[in-house]
Order: C-alpha cells, then sequence, then structure tokens
C-alpha cells in the first residue's frame, strides 16, 4: 500500500477518486452529525446545554492525536524507505493537526469555564495537549527553518518521532494525575460509560471529522506535491535557460 | 427521538449556555471550512502554476529544435 502510494502518478490518480468521495461523505455525516447534536441528543444531567461542547471537542481531540499518529508512521516511511511522498503527508498532517489542536484547546477552554470555572487550570490532560499543540508548530517551523528539503525533512521526521512519546502521555494523563478532566468514557474497560443518546451523535461527529481529515490531508499532500513539481519545473527552465 | 427546542429562542439561548456552545461551535466550523478550502484553492493555484510552466518549457524546446 504505501509502495504503491509512494509513485507521484499513483497518488494523483488515487487522489482524483478519494479526495471528492471523503469530501462529499464527510460533509454529508457532518450535517446528520450536526442536526443530530445540536437539536435531537438530550441535555446532560449535571452540565445542562453546555454538555453540547463535546461534540465538536471529543472529534476534535481525536483529529489532534490521529493526526500525529499519521505524522509519526509517515516519518517513519520517509526516514526508512525515502518516499518523498510520505514527507509531504506528515507536513500535510502537521499542518492540520496544528489547526485541530487547537480547536481542541480553545473549545476545552470554552466547555470548561462554565462546568469547571476557569478557563484554563494547568493540569496534566490540558498542558500535554498543549505540548502537541507546541509540538505541531515547532515541527512546521523546523521545516521551513531548513532551505534543503531533504535535510528538513529528515530533522522534522526525527523530533515528530521524539514527540511521539507525548501521545500515550496524553491518552493516560488523567490515569496518571489527579485532573479536572473526566477521565476516558468512551474507548476504556468495560465499554463506554456515556449513555447511548450521546455516544451515537458523539460517534457519527467523529467519523465526520475523520472522514474530513482524510479529504483535507490528501488535498493538501496533493497541493505539496503539485509545489514540488512547480519548483522543479522552475528549475529545469533557468537550467535550460543558462545552457543557451 | 425528539426534538429538545420548542423554538428557535431556546435553540439560541441554550438554557443560558448559549453564548458557550455557539462559539465553539461557529469557531469549529471556521476550521473545518479552512482546513477544506485552503488545500482546494492551493490545489487549483499550483494546477495553475505547473500549467504554465510546463507550456513555457515546452515552447521553449520548441524553439530549440527550430
Amino acid at each position: 500500500m504505501f509502495n504503491y502510494l509512494a509513485n507521484p502518478e499513483r497518488f494523483s490518480r488515487f487522489a482524483k477518486w478519494a479526495y471528492p468521495l471523503l469530501l462529499v461523505l464527510g460533509i454529508v455525516t457532518l450535517a446528520v452529525g450536526t442536526v443530530w447534536s445540536l437539536l435531537y441528543a438530550p441535555a446532560d444531567y449535571q452540565q445542562s446545554q453546555s454538555a453540547r461542547i463535546m461534540f465538536i471537542h471529543v472529534p476534535a481531540a481525536w483529529i489532534a492525536t490521529f493526526a500525529y499518529a499519521t505524522m509519526a508512521v509517515a516519518s517513519v516511511i520517509f526516514l526508512v524507505w525515502r518516499h518523498n511522498l510520505a514527507d509531504l503527508g506528515a507536513r500535510a498532517a502537521a499542518e492540520i493537526g496544528a489547526a485541530f489542536t487547537f480547536l481542541c484547546l480553545v473549545t476545552g477552554s470554552i466547555w470548561g469555564r462554565p462546568t469547571w470555572g476557569t478557563w484554563w487550570e494547568w493540569d496534566g490532560r490540558l498542558t500535554s495537549v498543549l505540548v502537541l499543540f507546541f509540538l505541531y508548530l515547532g515541527y512546521l517551523a523546523l521545516r521551513s527553518s531548513i532551505d534543503d528539503e531533504q535535510k528538513a525533512g529528515r530533522a522534522a521526521a526525527i523530533l515528530c518521532l521524539v514527540g511521539s512519546i507525548n501521545i500515550p502521555i496524553i491518552r493516560y494523563s488523567v490515569v496518571w494525575w489527579n485532573t479536572l478532566h473526566q477521565p476516558a468514557a468512551i474507548i476504556r474497560k468495560g465499554g463506554p460509560s456515556i449513555h447511548p443518546e450521546l455516544l451515537y451523535p458523539l460517534l457519527v461527529m467523529g467519523i465526520a471529522f475523520m472522514l474530513l481529515f482524510g479529504a483535507s490531508l490528501i488535498g493538501r499532500t496533493k497541493a505539496l506535491l503539485m509545489a514540488k513539481r512547480a519548483k522543479n519545473l522552475e528549475a529545469k527552465l533557468v537550467y535550460s535557460g543558462e545552457n543557451q | 427521538m425528539t426534538p429538545q427546542f420548542h423554538n428557535l429562542q431556546e435553540l439560541i439561548a441554550m438554557d443560558g449556555y448559549g453564548g458557550y456552545v455557539w462559539t465553539a461551535w461557529g469557531l469549529s466550523f471556521l476550521v473545518v471550512i479552512f482546513s477544506l478550502v485552503f488545500p482546494y484553492l492551493a490545489q487549483k493555484k499550483w494546477q495553475k502554476r505547473v500549467s504554465e510552466l510546463e507550456a513555457l518549457l515546452a515552447a521553449k524546446r520548441k524553439n530549440e529544435k527550430n
């Protein structure tokens, strides 16, 4: 699969049908999830209507960590097999991941104000997600600070792999430390503790965010691939001009 | 499934949490739209540039042959 998509021509053919398909499916699922979450899901017995923030905060958190895992896998592929397309995919995932981590932090802060009485608390979960956001920014800053694309890709891939230690820290922060943030309610031993009437619309929103992440990742990777092709063509033009 | 709100005012007010809920949802839609529109526009921009450069290169090669 990786070797198959590593070829730019094959990736472009794959993107041609996968990008619109994921986009349309994502938009339809998002519309269904939005109506279900905002109009039909019941209010939480403790948090009342403020719990409706959960339907976007939790999927944003899933994408924030999933994008980093995607980046880490792409970085390994780039470092081991030297597939340039994997490097472009990692960069695309970093840009999208940074946006969704920002969204996760801001929606969490907005939700925290009415439920915890504070916009921010330096507890394990919040701090580790903030570190994730800085890792994304650091990754993107490192890439843009090195002119040689191969060197930039390698340095950024190593930073990404070192930073991946933060993913299990985020996952288990609510277990290891006493935090204001609630413990895992969906992926846990004994099954989800959340009521099905709230769980199902949350899962629909999660699927919508995943589909849209996929569409955005493919679209951004294709744009980066084209930018690279444009650079190569510019170099060819300059070279042929110099040889005349 | 039954609707949780009887009218638009109730939906907007969200039992006094409307400011929090709608700000969070509005921001989320902005981020989602941005994450979809930005790659699309970048694709269009680079596709146009690649086509221009390919045409330039083809014209240059043609001139060289002549």
